[in-house]
């Protein structure tokens, strides 16, 4: 449970001996002491390399057989493998193949947002707002993406994107309760760690406690995956509050700052809790300097951001608005896509993602996120996206679980776009974006025309480092019968081939083949900077080489082959 | 009592070991530099716990006796002086504030939710202070502290009102808005705007003569009376009796008071007791608005009897349940009683929201199953309180009560375990319970003790029983209907349409009936020495079935509370809560003659775990550690860090006074703390660290050390809670992004009029002083001497934070004046110190 505290009570003393003994000087000074000294007795790289991770997870379990499609899987359409309608899948919801094209076909992923003439792939129609509505192939020669994704296209095609197929953990629990709690752990079943993730990483980077922000939440409340005992990771409700309030007026907030900075000047009898919080109030004055010179960023006047080309091929749009596309963050309406049209348009206005409130929020807490790991030294920030729990008509190529894939997609879409126009601290390079869901859902839609909780998930990771598509390699892991772990086409219990991989488990769920642990490390280890001793104790199942995490093995906890980590990194 | 240490006056100083802060006896002053400059002199030296304040004493040699050197001058922990020789000796002296004021302090911010104006001076400022040590026999004995919060009534009491105007006439008035009645009591009219500062302009103020002495009545008030039925002070009242509303002059009561000046200020101040009506008393001078007071005079349940009365039965959510221990921590005089409710909650953790989770299999109704949910939390912290207010209360019972908790049941899956045939049963209660609850992890017990034990908890479950089975665990499913007329049969009998209790439930069926053999062969470590140390603590439970089955469980239960490991975990968590983060379970060596005082200290306790009879009573452990030096001292002063609840409830506390007229100087409903509902996402609990109350996540609980709350965002949410707090009533900040109004009310003005004499009013180093005082009892004044100059200086600056602007030419009362207090107290309050306790 306390399984850091050794680390940070010795790091901690040796700074206090140190300095006090050798410089002679308060523990005060600790601040100003270069990064470097500080991780005097730190190993890895993590907060040091510039290297930063945005997670976004999707609460509520996304269904990943409509985000990545598995197209070529007869079972997909028909589990009987016939013409009976009887045993069509998914009747209701499943996501149509486009008439006379073959997505047997490898290369680049069809890219609907942009004439091929402007980069884009085959997409012929000049409708600015063209609505696609039939699956994208996607040129891995047997998967397709949900039309509502069409923005992963372009950063598919520049290599910047892996579709992480069949991801999940042993003994998969269906409780959403407890599985987010497992990803956001990292540790499924364990007794013993019940703090987060991401929060074991921050402590081991050894800045969690002298850095104002390293990892930063940006939602109702601070998530699992960044809580933990031995240090408190910043979540923000409302960018809006990181000021002093001021008090008594408006405008003594200077007279208060003062008044604070002072207070924390003063000397103190030692206590055991000092040092931490002379520590932690010099990282509130920062964190208020901090968010006092984002502000105008995070005000809705400060959202400026847009993109460079004519986006969806809205040349109206472009050539109206000072040659710039559209907004990035689609916080209001106004900013949402080609909504505003001059008047003499003769286009209908169109929104480039469902506008609600929960859109607008979401698409601000992600501005944040964006802004707070390009202009500060935070490692780790996210968000979350609500409602994927589609157990009732939740939509084929459109629908409410269609409108939740559109934000995604662009999400991932203007993330690659910011970091790529606006870096500062931060360039697209720098930057791995992850989405995360607790579990996937039912193969076989439900009376209901929605699905059921169910096992393996997909996930995304976008990031200019990325080693996605090339040409010759593709971006889709997980979904292919070339896998390491083969996509089993067909049904279950199909003779002298066993069970298709749509029905691995129990004869309905999807069966995984990648543990999402191991995403994750690939990710700690190799982008981030941890050494492989920090990710095993980051993430205790990668020291347990009964779970396979590392290279492809089979997991003995529920005997299923496991490939490893997806090598994206 | 005195720490001083001599030095050589020349060149060099000497530094001393690094002070000791948690030992009992302290070492002397710790002297960081000397330098001489030709005849200046200047010492620096470190900060010393709870110094009321330093002196410089000299001497020509070490062995001379040392004087106090008049000369010089002291800055916070720096001297500076002049000698014409060459050579001398000083030595610093700290001045400790007295033992008994640290005690106090440390008895107020451990055993209570942080110090009260009014604690500090019963306890050791006033005029008869009962000193910390009956405080603490107080607390430990709360059955003999009154207590009514609970259930007092509806607002029977007298309320004060006043307003402050300028009068048209010399009339005053009373009035209602509709018909209906209300009694009315100790009026007052002064000049000036001080409620009963001065001369009482009115004729029969009390109403203890006829009302033809001084009072009129015309129109719809012409039924009023003087009453007997009531009074605030005297035999009598007023009884305002309208037979519609009135309007003031010419509709009303009202007296024609003496000496009327046109232009004068005047403050009406009366107490006025409702009947069961709801309509509004006016009370106004003459002229349109002139000085008008009213306030509705319907009958209102306290916050806290409300929230008592509603979770009694099933009535209230979440948010309710959370605004009664909020309500009773910041009010309750069973401060002690409040801190262990909270500390065994936090202990024994269960999930809210996993039981809405598991009933949402049974209801739809999302309401009704946070109020289910919230009557199970809200009854194990019941029956915990039952046990805490017993003079033998045992741990043992409280670790029954958990573990017969429904709430708990479902929180670690007991619920659906299963032991019969090749069922394999669930572990996760019994490892928490081991791991958490009992023994501590890594101590005393292994993987196959899990095992095997978590067999003997199958069967344990939930029902839907008859209310008077509640404590049966063997009741059948109750049969009492909801609805009758339904006509299909699966929904007449499904549970949504059954009126019961889920209480805890022992299904034979499901339950292991196999003998059980937990910690085969094991024995007490050598490390806990006598009387522990070689005793076997294997358990057998032979294999049973039936309703006798339940046994398996009371006999784990039995066998664990009172083994050595579970009186070393939990005194470890006790002295954890009330003196310093470092105390460990699992390492001591109760056999080294060297072991440490705290190391002693646990040891002392088990011994008071062990020795009484029943074992294990909660009060002789927390006796032993109050008792202690630890505790007493230094060890257990300011060490700690405020969790969000502490934080909060510990702020509207250090300025809440009895004002003596029904109002206190500091208040809150509960709510502005812990949000009004489930959902709530804006609340200062959630916002400064998710500390969900009854909602946590994570089987550990909250934290208890400072490092797992305190970043530099979750202080920037103390600091708004903080500057929201000293907000005035209508500021428009104060709401500060909640979902409710926020009712966490502060007068600092009022509170600092209170209890310091007129002419310190505009004192700023006073003031600057006082607050300090009561806010940081226990950090001496001479460590807070730079906090009270920069205070004072603030006091003494206009709000841009340039202009020089006296304090001292401020009027009191004036909203200048009221601004700049409530500006200095709220930043005392976001300082470090403050966060401490």
């Amino acid at each position: 449970m306390n399984h850091f505290s050794p680390q940070i009570l010795t790091r901690r003393s040796f700074l206090d001996q140190s300095l006090k003994t050798t410089l002679g000087v308060a523990l005060s000074t600790l601040v100003d002491v270069p990064p470097l000294i500080k991780k005097a007795l730190a190993e890895g790289n993590i907060g040091l390399s510039g290297k930063k991770v945005l997670f976004i997870f999707l609460r509520g379990a996304n269904d990943a057989l409509n985000s990545v499609v598995p197209v070529e899987d007869p079972a997909y359409y028909n589990h009987g493998l016939s013409t009976n309608p009887d045993d069509n899948t998914r009747p209701v919801i499943g996501i149509r193949k486009t008439d006379g094209v073959d997505y047997t076909v490898k290369g680049p992923c069809f890219d609907a947002t942009q004439l091929a003439t402007h980069g884009g792939a085959e997409r012929v129609s000049t409708d600015p707002v063209f609505s696609h509505t039939e699956a994208i192939r996607l040129g891995n020669g047997f998967a397709a993406l949900h039309p509502s994704l069409k923005f992963l296209a372009p950063v598919y095609n520049a290599g910047h994107l892996a579709l992480i197929h069949r991801v999940g953990y042993p003994r998969q629990s269906r409780s959403h309760f407890d599985s987010q709690n497992f990803w956001e752990t990292g540790a499924p079943y364990s007794a013993t760690i019940r703090d987060g993730l991401l929060y074991r990483a921050m402590v081991e980077s050894g800045l969690a406690t002298t850095r104002p922000l390293t990892g930063v939440s940006i939602q109702r409340s601070l998530p699992l995956i960044l809580r933990g005992s031995q240090a408190a990771m910043t979540n923000l409700t409302d960018t809006d509050r990181y000021s002093l309030l001021g008090l008594p007026s408006v405008t003594g907030v200077d007279k208060s700052s003062a008044f604070l900075a002072q207070l924390n000047k003063h000397p103190y009898p030692r206590k055991d809790n000092r040092d931490m919080l002379q520590l932690q109030y010099e990282n509130l004055g920062k964190t208020l300097d901090i968010f006092g010179q984002l502000r105008p960023n995070f005000d809705e006047e400060g959202n400026t951001f847009r993109d460079d080309i004519p986006t969806d091929n809205d040349t109206e749009w472009y050539a109206n608005n000072g040659n710039q596309g559209y907004y990035l963050f689609p916080t209001t309406a106004e900013k949402n896509g080609g909504w505003r049209r001059s008047a003499s348009s003769t286009v209908a206005n169109k929104y480039v993602v469902p506008q609600d409130g929960t859109s607008s929020e979401f698409f601000k807490n992600l501005k944040a996120a964006a802004l707070i790991l390009n202009k500060t030294d935070a490692i780790v920030a996210g968000t979350q996206l609500d409602g994927f729990d589609t157990h009732s008509g939740q939509g084929g190529a459109t629908g409410p679980h269609a409108n939740l894939l559109r934000r995604v997609g662009w999400a991932l879409y203007s993330l690659q776009k910011y970091f790529t126009r606006y870096a500062d601290k931060a360039a697209w390079k720098d930057v791995i974006v992850v989405t995360m869901t607790e579990f996937g859902r039912t193969t076989i839609q439900n009376s209901d025309d929605g699905t059921d909780h169910a096992e393996a998930g997909v996930m995304w990771v976008a990031g200019g480092a990325l080693k996605g598509y090339d040409g010759v390699r593709s971006g889709v892991i997980g979904c292919s019968p070339n896998d390491p772990v083969k996509w089993v086409t067909g049904p279950e219990n199909q003779a002298g081939i066993g069970d298709g991989s749509m029905f691995g488990v129990d004869n309905r769920y999807l069966k995984r083949a990648y543990d999402y642990r191991s995403v994750m490390g690939e990710i700690l280890r190799k982008h981030l900077g941890a050494t492989q001793g920090q990710l095993n104790k980051i993430i205790p199942g990668y020291a347990d080489t009964r779970e396979s995490l590392l290279a492809k093995g089979t997991s003995t906890i529920d005997g299923t082959p496991i490939a490893g980590e997806p090598g994206i990194l | 009592m005195r720490y001083s240490l001599a030095f050589t006056g020349i060149a060099t100083a000497v530094l001393l070991a690094p002070l000791a802060a948690r030992s009992t006896s302290l070492p002397a002053p710790d002297i960081r530099s000397l330098q001489r400059n030709g005849q200046q002199i200047q010492l620096d030296w470190a900060p010393y716990p709870a110094a009321a304040g330093y002196r410089i004493q000299k001497a020509p040699s070490p062995a001379d006796p040392f004087v106090d050197d008049p000369l010089g001058l002291l800055t916070g922990f720096s001297w500076q002086g002049n000698s014409a020789t060459a050579t001398g000796f000083y030595r610093v002296v700290a001045d400790p504030i007295s033992d008994e004021a640290l005690l106090t302090a440390n008895v107020l911010n451990r055993l209570a939710y942080g110090p009260t104006p009014d604690d500090l001076e019963r306890i050791l400022s006033g005029p008869k202070p009962i000193g910390a040590n009956a405080y603490i026999a107080e607390q430990l004995a709360p059955e003999g502290l009154p207590d009514t919060l609970d259930t007092e009534p509806p607002n029977e009491g007298w309320t004060f009102l006043t307003a402050t105007g300028t009068a048209g006439a010399g009339k005053l008035y009373f009035y209602l808005d509709a018909p209906g009645q209300v009694y009315i009591d100790d009026v007052t009219l002064v000049k000036g705007s001080e409620p009963n500062v001065g001369a009482n302009l009115l004729t029969n103020p009390g109403f203890e003569s006829p009302l033809s002495t001084g009072w009129l009545s015309t129109a719809n008030f012409a039924n009023s009376v003087q009453s007997a039925d009531k009074a605030r002070t005297g035999t009598k009242s007023l009884l305002l009796v309208g037979t519609a509303a009135g309007t003031g002059n010419g509709n009303s009561f009202y007296q024609n008071f003496s000496g009327y000046q046109a232009g004068q200020t005047y403050t009406i101040g009366f107490w006025y007791l409702p009947t069961n009506q709801d309509l509004s008393v006016i009370s106004r001078l003459s002229g349109t608005d002139s000085g008008r007071a009213a306030a509705s005079a319907a009958p209102t349940r306290p916050p806290i009897a409300d929230a008592y009365s509603k979770l009694s039965t099933t009535e209230g959510g979440l948010g309710v349940l959370r605004s009664w221990l909020v309500g009773r921590a910041v009010r309750s005089p069973r401060q002690l009683l409040e801190v262990l409710t909270q500390f065994f909650e936090n202990h024994f953790v269960t999930e809210h929201s996993k039981t809405v989770d598991y009933f949402d299999r049974y209801y739809d109704d999302f309401t009704l199953m946070d109020k289910i949910a919230a009557g199970l939390e809200f009854r194990e912290v019941s029956r915990w309180r039952a046990v805490l207010l017993n003079p033998q209360g045992t741990f043992k019972e409280l670790l029954t009560i958990s573990a017969e908790s429904p709430a708990q049941i479902i929180y670690l899956d007991t619920v659906g375990s299963r032991g019969d045939g090749n069922n394999i049963a669930n572990e996760n209660y019994t490892r928490e319970l081991l791991e958490l609850y009992t023994f501590g992890v890594d101590n005393g017990y292994d993987q196959n003790d899990i095992v095997t034990m978590s067999r003997a908890w199958t069967g344990w479950t939930v029902r839907l029983v008859d209310p008077a089975q509640i404590d049966n665990p063997f009741a059948l499913q109750t049969t009492n209907k909801l609805d009758f007329t339904l006509t299909n049969q699966t929904a007449l009998t499904s549970i949504s349409n059954l009126v019961g209790t889920w209480s805890f439930a022992f299904r034979t069926s499901r339950h292991n009936n196999k003998e059980k053999l937990i910690f085969p062969g094991k024995t007490v470590p050598a490390r806990f020495g006598a009387p522990y140390a070689g005793r076997n603590y294997q358990l057998r439970l032979l294999a049973r079935s039936g309703n006798p089955a339940i046994n398996d469980g009371y006999d784990v239960i039995n066998h664990l509370a009172d083994q050595p490991f579970t009186q070393e975990y939990i005194s470890v968590k006790l002295c954890r809560l009330f003196v310093h983060e470092h105390f460990e379970h699992g390492v001591y060596d109760y056999r080294d003659p060297n072991l440490s005082e705290e190391g002693k200290l646990i040891r002392a306790c088990m011994l008071a775990w062990e020795n009484g009879t029943p074992k294990g009573q909660l009060r002789k452990v927390l006796k032993v550690i109050f008792d202690s030096e630890l505790f007493r001292k230094h060890g257990g002063s300011m060490q700690k860090v405020k969790t969000p609840l502490e934080f909060c409830v510990s702020a509207i506390r250090g300025l809440r006074a009895d004002l003596g007229d029904g109002k206190f100087s500091a208040s809150t409903d509960g709510q502005s703390i812990v949000g009004r509902s489930i959902t709530a996402s804006t609340s200062p609990l959630i916002r400064m660290g998710v500390m969900k109350l009854f909602n946590r996540t994570e089987p550990d609980g909250f934290p208890e050390a400072g490092a797992g709350w305190i970043s530099g965002g979750t202080l920037a949410e103390r600091a708004h809670f903080i500057q929201a707090f000293l907000m005035g009533a209508g500021d428009p900040e104060k709401n500060d992004g909640m979902s409710v109004a926020n009712l966490n009310l502060s007068d600092p003005v009022a509170l600092l009029k209170k209890k310091l004499p007129a002419n310190r009013w505009t004192d700023a180093p006073y003031v600057a002083g006082y607050f300090l005082g009561i806010l940081l009892p226990g950090e001496g004044a001479g460590n807070l001497a730079e906090y009270r100059n920069t205070a004072a200086a603030f006091l003494n600056t206009g709000d841009d934070g340039n202009t020089s602007s006296p304090f001292s030419v401020l009027s009191p009362g004036t909203p200048v004046y009221d601004t700049r207090v409530r500006g200095m107290v709220s930043l005392l309050m976001l300082s470090p110190r403050f966060q401490e306790q």
